[in-house]
């Protein structure tokens, strides 16, 4: 089958409109409302053509192709009714292009310039539209829109939440909230990137740059395992804004929110701008080489009863040198899962664990269960794929979790239990599991990152484990960083070296206990005690009695204020360089956006440089190669985690506590983005089970493991899951919140 | 007087079920349903009678009811009755007076297109009367089992729902009444696929127009060749006028296709106060104007109507003498349009504004002779460059007031005051 398009033959298939045959030859055809990842509404009426045959010209985004039609895009007829359509657009609009952020990069300007006219017959009152307050990441200028509705589109049909609509009719049709509430979907801020002209803006970039200015850099993400690429924009050194750049294979056309506003914390009052000493009650500044030679006479002095705990938003580089350094001076105890506290099933673990399947498979799937995540607030850019596969599939997806919460995308069923009651639930030596899917189907398991805070994720583990091999299911391991995968290939963890080699010594039960109280060194890099530990109470006594508390962290917080001896100041993410592994084992390198604030330094920078102190040989590059090396050695061919002999370690009568995390506060620099946080990150609550009662509203006295805690949030009540306390805190709480699942009593 | 939709009007009762069966209502249906008639051969009597859609386009209903889809999945049927085409005002008579026949023609409707819901979509502002009379007859079908599961123990079960409007013009155009039905915004789709093929729900459904499905019983009730013979001269079957404007006896009246303008002029009483005749919308007021002395002897049908350069459209035959400011009327025929574009597509949204603006500018006197050229421009770039027919509906009017008066309004222009004292 073929067509013509001003009078050259192009091969077409039967589904094909006239655009797309367009776009995949590079013939312009001026576009408004059409965008290739949302429906077709054909109302701009930007791209009409000439077909031949047709009385009017036809808009080439709905036209179905049919043999041998002979379309025009420039003749008269085509080229007089773009003209008229850009006229008409242009009547209300505001001309205000020197005072819009759009300017330079605006589809109405650029289609105007090629297919308006330089002046107008209009000489009525244009309309202008009131503003309103859509919340602190996208601001509104309404009175430029052009109606062509990818904002309302994309809501309904990517975001799964339908936020902005149309109200009225004719002229004052306006796009805006059906109630006065800020936008909340964690993929709101795609629609700045939709809206062809200056009515939806990014509120971090407003006013702040001209965008023929700005230099265009592409990165990967930091915030999660998925690897999002991205386009960071800056100008004089500052980054101005976050794109999204197009990856077929992960974000598509989008990002979330936290990827697109999740920079603004590096300008924090926290960032830790020199390297610090401990003077007396203070940290003093000093220089690098001081502090240099105090951690490797301090790995030499406490060697052994060393701990050295990473976090996996470190870049592969990072890890390589951090276990090397360490490694090379005898100290074993070297993990990234500082919010674990149940590693029995650790011997067992993939070499690298992964999403095991393409994220682009997920829309053949016929069933898909999702335990322990809230996908669409966690990994939203993979609840676009989940609603591809409900469209493309009708996908049944089952929930598991351990609270109550919405997802964009419909469930088939969701169940809320507390941690022994998901370990049981699928526990195939039972008579019955509780989950029943049609096994001969293309199915799938998800574990969520929050199950890996439990008390027996083991038991989890291996329960759903043998579950899904015996229903012939895959298991994908979702990261809880943006670079878990890279730490367990990397070695970042007590018993195995790099690309997953065992170490012998490790004790057989594999189990051991990170914040046992047994350690006078240690190394804490980039994480933070306050908030990044499985228990703060615990990890604060351990700061408390150790010899020496070494820290490398961007920001400053009241504990390393307190317990640091030194502390070497890092850059972030996109100051740095380095290589993540994202959930489908891709190595993605990133580059330095902007130069390090202050005296921060890139960490793989400092750490090559302590390392070559003894090791001289060691080099960027061959720290690279040795990257390379390993993945390419690396063979996994499940995720399927199978322990023998573990025993049962819950009791299901006692009264149990899980702390909820918030994903927009998920690592150091997403807790201090501001309008993020006030966007997204502000329902903190603890919420008990119906039978209960506390006398205060707002108040919840918690006794575990000897120790009293007071919350001071918002009181809920619950009927599942039972026997079980939720404490869901935000980015920065400022009391403190114990274990994260352990028994308690009110 | 010959009376097919109008069949119940004037009797005691009009809107009861006893009425209506008392003068042969709903033997038909049950023949259909007792004989089990086949499908195709109701949709080619329908074909055959020539009826043609009352609801403004006058397409071939028979032929209309064959393009639904023949695969099994969920079929509906849709009634039309959103009437909001200033001048129109028969769907609320046969509403009020004989809405057994609306129910009866949707049944059949129904059963020949395989669907087993028909809504009928009532606009908002019969909210105090029609809304009342139809959910009445609707119960009084249920209650003699002619509607509902398993109708006269036939083992064939069709629901027939009222729904309710809220009041917008542009919910009468069937694919936005689909997404009405639906509960989004009233914004009409892109054609095609046509509602036959993915309607309602994105199943095959059919939209008629009230007055085409009050007709359905007739027809098969006494044949195709009886309905066909109705009509004048060429024309086949029977329409209903809305008679409106300068008359002396405005009314509906239900006449044979191809009856002369000027036999239903007289018919109600002649222009008022025996003033001389000016102009014509013959089909409500979209269609484009014509003069009194073109329209005097043309036949009512579709062909010769649009030989003079209008339409019959829904029948809303709007009367003005000479005493009408032809400016003044066209002011307000933009402003309906402007305030009920339905918003999405760019040159109605902003094209119907900019026509009402520059009608406004000259009725109060500051438009020039250039902004006539600008009306006519801007209704070209508006004509057949939308989703729906609501864009040719404000440029007609506007095309054809200009041509047929513009010396009228170059006066208005010129003198900054109607030529009409
Ligand atoms: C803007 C607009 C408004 C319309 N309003 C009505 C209406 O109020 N009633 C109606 O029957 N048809 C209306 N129509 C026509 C319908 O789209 C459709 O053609 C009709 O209901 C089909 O029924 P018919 O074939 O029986 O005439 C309208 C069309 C347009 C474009
Ligand atoms: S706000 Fe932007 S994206 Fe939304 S309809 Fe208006 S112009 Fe289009
Ligand atoms: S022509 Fe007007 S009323 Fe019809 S779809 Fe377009 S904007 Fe809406
Ligand atoms: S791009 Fe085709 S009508 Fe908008």
């Amino acid at each position: 089958m073929h067509i013509y398009i001003n009078d050259t033959k192009y091969e077409v298939s039967e589904n094909d409109t006239i655009i797309q045959v367009a776009d995949r030859n590079e013939i312009h055809i001026p576009r408004f409302c059409y965008h290739k990842r949302l429906s077709i509404v054909a109302s701009c009426r930007m791209c009409l053509v000439d077909v031949e045959g047709a009385k009017y010209p036809q808009p080439a985004c709905s036209t179905l192709v049919r043999d041998g039609m002979k379309v025009n895009t420039t003749n008269t007829s085509a080229s007089q009714a773009q003209k008229n359509t850009m006229e008409f657009l242009l009547i209300n609009h505001p001309l205000d292009c020197p005072i819009c952020d759009q300017a330079g990069e605006c589809e109405l300007q650029d289609v105007s310039l090629e297919h308006g006219d330089y002046k107008s017959a209009y000489n009525e009152i244009k309309r202008t539209v009131i503003d309103k307050d859509i919340g602190d990441l996208v601001s509104t200028e309404m009175t430029r829109c052009i109606h062509c509705s990818r904002c309302v589109r994309f809501g309904e049909e990517v975001a799964g939440i339908k936020e902005l609509g149309m109200t009225g009719r004719g002229e004052e049709t306006k796009i805006e909230t059906f109630i006065n509430q800020g936008l909340s979907s964690q993929l709101s801020g795609n629609v700045i990137d939709l809206c062809p002209v200056g009515a939806l803006n990014n509120s971090l970039y407003k006013y702040s740059a001209r965008t023929w200015d700005l230099k265009q850099t592409s990165s990967i993400s930091s915030n999660d395992c998925l690897g999002s690429n991205i386009f960071y924009h800056t100008y004089k050194d500052e980054i101005k804004r976050c794109i999204p750049k197009e990856d077929e294979e992960i974000n598509l056309s989008w990002l979330s929110d936290n990827d697109r506003f999740g920079y603004e914390g590096i300008k924090s009052d926290d960032r830790i701008l020199h390297p610090l000493i401990r003077r007396g009650d203070n940290l003093e500044k000093t220089d690098f080489n001081t502090i240099s030679d105090y951690l490797i006479e301090s790995l030499k002095l406490y060697s052994k009863k060393s701990c050295g705990i990473m976090s996996a938003q470190s870049s592969c580089e990072e890890m390589y040198l951090f276990q090397h350094l360490l490694r090379e001076n005898n100290i074993g105890k070297i993990d990234h899962r500082s919010k674990e506290c149940d590693f029995r099933y650790q011997k067992n673990f993939p070499t690298i664990p992964s999403f095991d399947i393409k994220l682009s498979e997920i829309k053949n799937l016929d069933n898909i269960i999702i335990i322990g995540t809230n996908v669409s607030k966690e990994f939203p850019i993979l609840s676009i794929y989940f609603r591809e596969a409900i469209k493309n599939n009708d996908t049944s997806i089952f929930s598991f979790a351990t609270y109550e919460f919405e997802e964009n995308f419909p469930l088939k069923k969701s169940h809320v239990l507390n941690s022994q009651e998901l370990a049981d639930c699928f526990n195939t030596s039972t008579t019955e599991t509780n989950v029943d899917i049609d096994k001969t189907g293309n199915n799938l398991i998800i574990l969520g990152p929050a199950i890996s805070y439990l008390s027996n994720y083991s038991n989890i583990l291996n329960n759903i484990s043998r579950y899904a091999e015996s229903n012939n299911m895959k298991l994908s391991l979702l990261g809880d960083q943006a670079n878990t995968s890279g730490a367990w290939a990397m070695g970042i963890v007590p018993h195995r070296l790099p690309g997953g080699v065992a170490i012998n010594k490790t004790d057989k039960s594999g189990n051991y206990e990170l914040l046992s109280d047994t350690d006078d060194l240690l190394v804490i890099y980039n994480l933070e005690p306050e908030y990044d530990f499985s228990d703060d109470n615990k990890i604060l006594e351990k700061l408390k009695k150790s010899k020496a508390n070494i820290f490398f962290s961007s920001y400053m917080t009241e504990s390393i204020k307190k317990y640091a001896h030194i502390v070497f100041p890092l850059s972030t993410q996109v100051e740095s360089s380095g290589s993540y592994i994202n959930t489908n084992k891709k190595l993605q390198q990133y580059e330095k956006i902007i130069n390090p604030l202050g005296e921060s330094k890139d960490g793989a920078d400092i750490l090559l440089t302590i390392c070559n102190s003894f090791d001289s040989s060691l080099t960027h590059e061959g720290v690279k190669k040795s990257i390379r090396a390993i993945l390419a050695k690396i063979n996994v061919n499940n995720n399927f985690v199978q322990i023998a002999n573990l025993d049962n370690v819950k009791n299901s009568n006692f009264l149990e506590k899980i702390v909820i995390r918030n994903p927009n506060s998920s690592n150091p620099t997403l807790r201090r983005c501001n309008s993020l946080l006030n966007t997204h990150d502000n329902d903190d609550y603890f919420s008990i089970p119906l039978d209960k009662t506390v006398s205060d509203n707002d108040k919840i006295i918690l006794n575990e493991n000897n120790n009293k805690l007071k919350l001071t949030i918002k009181q809920k009540k619950h009927a599942k899951p039972i026997n079980t306390v939720l404490v869901k805190i935000g980015g920065t709480h400022k009391e403190k919140i114990g274990a994260y699942n352990t028994e308690v009593d009110l | 007087m010959i009376k097919v939709c109008t069949q119940t009007f004037g009797h005691k009762n009009p809107s009861s079920i006893d009425t209506y069966i008392k003068l042969g209502g709903y033997s038909a249906w049950k023949k259909i349903i007792t004989e089990k008639t086949s499908k195709s051969e109701i949709i080619n009597t329908v074909k055959e009678s020539q009826l043609k859609g009352k609801g403004g386009a006058g397409f071939l209903t028979g032929l209309k009811w064959s393009f639904i889809s023949p695969n099994d999945s969920q079929k509906y049927l849709v009634c039309n009755s959103d009437e909001s085409e200033p001048g129109t005002c028969k769907d609320r008579d046969i509403l009020r007076y004989n809405p057994h026949s609306v129910i009866e023609g949707m049944l059949i409707a129904c059963y020949a297109i395989g669907a087993s819901v028909g809504y009928n979509y009532l606009r908002g502002e019969f909210i105090g009367d029609q809304w009342n009379v139809t959910n009445n007859a609707i119960k009084e079908a249920y209650d003699q089992k002619l509607i509902g599961t398993n109708i006269l123990e036939s083992n064939i079960s069709i629901d027939i729902i009222p729904l309710i409007g809220a009041g917008a013009y542009i919910v009468g155009e069937e694919t936005a009444m689909l997404e009405s039905i639906e509960g989004k915004r009233g914004m009409p789709r892109i054609k095609p696929p046509f509602p036959a093929v993915q309607g309602l729900y994105g199943k095959p459904t059919i939209i008629n127009n009230t007055e085409t499905l009050s007709s359905i019983p007739y027809i098969i009730k006494n044949g195709t060749d009886w309905y066909k013979n109705l009509g004048e001269g060429d024309s086949h079957g029977v329409k209903m006028f809305c008679m409106s404007g300068h008359l002396t006896k405005p009314n509906v009246i239900e006449a044979p296709l191809g009856t002369r303008f000027s036999k239903l002029l007289d018919e109600c009483g002649g222009v008022l106060d025996n003033k001389k005749l000016k102009a014509v919308i013959p089909g409500g007021s979209s269609v484009p104007v014509v003069k009194g002395e073109v329209i005097m002897d043309t036949p009512m049908d579709y062909e010769p109507l649009m030989k003079i350069g209008t339409m019959l459209g829904s029948g809303g035959v709007i009367v003005m003498d000479e005493s009408t400011c032809m400016v003044s009327v066209l002011e307000r025929i933009s402003r309906f349009y402007y305030a009920e574009s339905c918003g999405q597509c760019t040159p109605c949204r902003e094209g119907t504004g900019w026509l009402y603006k520059t009608l406004v500018k000259i009725r109060s006197g500051h438009g020039s002779q250039s902004d006539l050229d600008l009306l006519n421009r801007v209704a070209n770039q508006i004509e057949g460059h939308c989703i729906c027919a609501l864009g040719d509906a404000a440029a007609m009017p506007v095309k054809s007031f200009l041509t047929n008066f513009w010396n009228e309004f170059e006066y208005f222009v010129e003198k900054k005051q109607s030529m009409i004292i």
